[in-house]
């Protein structure tokens, strides 16, 4: 979650919006909206519900900054409140995310287009059929790329029990998806 | 904990990454800075104690959602008495700060329409150049006239013509009365809609300042009253910045000869999965002309159409083609359509549209795509 080397730095930018500068904390949102489109998209499955949830996301955390600890973690905080945000839309939803019609194998050869097209269906579906606490799991470790301890703070849990979800959600996955645990 | 999970599962990994995430819609910042603009606003009124105004905030939500039509996306205010007199003062505070910041929304919206209108017409310029027609020529655009000029000859296009040229021009009274009663449904109330105006003047009005391309027309069979039409604009509009290839598709029901809007009446969602729609400012999605175009539908989507430039209207799952599928797991159907031939290299755009089963309620969409 670090900043290009160049950038103002996140903390020096949190503390610009904390005084009152909002084009800091645009900057914020705009630095940290790729990766949290990411965490949205594949949790909500619905490029409107994932708008949505981050439009929620970031006015919360706008009103939530003057309570913003110092020394804490901008983005792991953001990526927490968008998480609390994606769990409200999908009960404000209360339907099953659309999925595919058949599975497909979408990670053995060179897909081409249509291809692409099965698997990134069959990959929603998959995720889709996943517990949402096993589903945030995956995402963020192995779609993100947060150590245990970072999703851990974002999901308010015990590093042990992102490791069991982990475990689990892996494991479905792969059965899902087809594939072969070697 | 084990090796295997202290590292990212890279099959895991690798399944999560074909799973392309979109980019926001194009009015995910506007909605965002507009929140922000009435926070803001509420921060500063905290401290001044400003009279109680009575409107109603809304939070503009994404367009083409599922959500009953009928049921509008306000934040309630609790009803007096039944909350402490704290909160109560705090909703009076509440409402002024919300008053406070949409003026505010509507001065910056109304300067934006300003400097678009006095700025040259390359505004209007097409930026890709040449694209093959589909339908209706749109005339040349005034020099001195900044509204939408499209043929008025034809109910539907002149509805959509009015509606976006009313909130353009800001004049909100005549792009309410444009609205099909099944979209004032939706709003639930006219300061619901007004709230919002800036909003969409930003987005749906900014055809007002443009020269489209093309304008189509897709019937659509409804057992609903009257006849129901999709009208799409396609063109280049200016928006706050880079030029944006756009393919906006408007519903429009004609009843007794009069068309009104029915952008708002959603019969559900609708969801375009090849091409994959981009977002503003992107590229334009690119398909291979053997592609199947991919749709998919609630399963109880009445009729589901889909059509390919000007081209024939196909009733998914009938019309040859075209395969209508259920989806396992879902209440979703996925239409696939392979044109005859193949998708003609150029640029195209996609229409797809399906009203609810009794008619009443309508979603569509159009996607303006390459074929290469």
């Amino acid at each position: 979650m670090s900043p290009p080397p160049t950038a103002v730095p996140d903390v020096e930018l949190v503390e610009l919006a904390r005084a009152g500068d909002r084009s800091a904390f645009d900057t914020l949102l705009r630095r940290h909206d790729d990766r949290l489109r990411g965490l949205a998209f594949r949790l909500l499955a619905d490029r409107y519900a994932m708008d949505d949830a981050l439009q929620e996301a970031y006015v919360k955390a706008y009103r939530a900054l003057p309570r913003f600890r110092a020394g804490s973690n901008f983005g792991t905080w953001l990526y927490r409140i968008t998480y609390n945000a994606c769990i409200d839309e999908l009960r404000r939803r209360k339907r099953a995310p659309v999925t595919t019609e058949e599975p497909t194998d979408p990670v053995s050869g060179r897909p081409g287009p249509e291809r692409v097209v099965s698997a990134s269906e069959t990959v929603r579906a998959a995720l889709a059929r996943l517990p949402v606490d096993q589903r945030v799991t995956v995402v963020l470790v192995d779609g993100e790329g947060f150590d245990h301890q970072e999703a851990a703070e974002i999901l308010g849990v015990a590093p042990g029990t992102v490791a069991s979800r982990l475990h689990r959600a892996r494991a479905a996955l792969r059965h899902i998806l087809g594939e072969e645990v070697g | 904990m084990s090796e295997e999970l202290v590292e990212p599962d890279l099959v895991v990994r690798t399944a999560l990454q074909l799973l392309p995430v979109p980019d926001h819609g194009p009015d995910f910042w506007y909605r965002v800075a507009t929140d922000l603009d009435v926070e803001e606003a509420l921060r500063l009124t905290a401290d001044a104690d400003a009279p109680a105004v009575p409107a109603a905030p809304v939070r503009a939500r994404s367009p083409r959602r599922a959500a009953p039509p009928t049921v509008p996306l306000v934040e309630l205010v609790p009803a007096p008495g039944a909350v402490p007199p704290t909160m109560r003062r705090r909703s009076n505070l509440v409402l002024s700060a919300v008053a406070v910041a949409a003026a505010i929304a509507v001065v910056v919206a109304g300067t934006s329409l300003v400097r678009s209108r006095t700025g040259s017409d390359a505004a209007t310029e097409v930026a890709e150049g040449p694209e093959e027609t589909t339908t209706s020529e749109a005339p040349a655009a005034s020099s001195s006239i900044s509204t939408l000029a499209a043929p008025h000859d034809e109910p539907a296009v002149a509805a959509v013509v009015a509606w976006v040229n009313a909130l353009g021009q800001g004049d909100v009274d005549a792009a309410w009365s444009a609205l099909g009663p099944a979209s004032q449904a939706h709003w639930g109330s006219k300061s619901a809609f007004t709230a919002e105006r800036s909003g969409l003047a930003e987005g749906y009005g900014a055809w007002s300042a443009a020269d489209p391309d093309d304008i189509l027309l897709t019937p659509l069979s409804s057992s609903g009253e009257g006849e129901l039409v999709v009208v799409t604009l396609v063109g280049t509009l200016q928006q706050e910045g880079p030029e944006v290839a756009r393919a906006d598709a408007f519903p429009v029901r004609i009843v007794d000869g009069t068309a009104k809007v029915e952008l708002f009446a959603y019969a559900g969602e609708l969801e375009v999965v090849v091409p994959e729609p981009v977002p503003e400012g992107g590229r334009r999605p690119v398909v291979a002309p053997g592609d199947e175009l991919v749709v998919v539908v609630p399963s109880d989507a009445a009729a589901p159409v889909i059509r390919l430039d000007d081209g024939e209207v196909l009733v998914c799952g009938d019309a040859p083609g075209t395969r209508l599928t259920a989806l396992e797991g879902s209440s979703g159907r996925r239409c696939g359509y392979t044109p005859k031939g193949g998708i003609p290299k150029g640029q195209r755009v996609l229409t797809v549209a399906y009203t609810s089963t009794d008619g009443a309620e309508v979603s569509a969409e159009s996607v303006r795509f390459t074929a290469a």
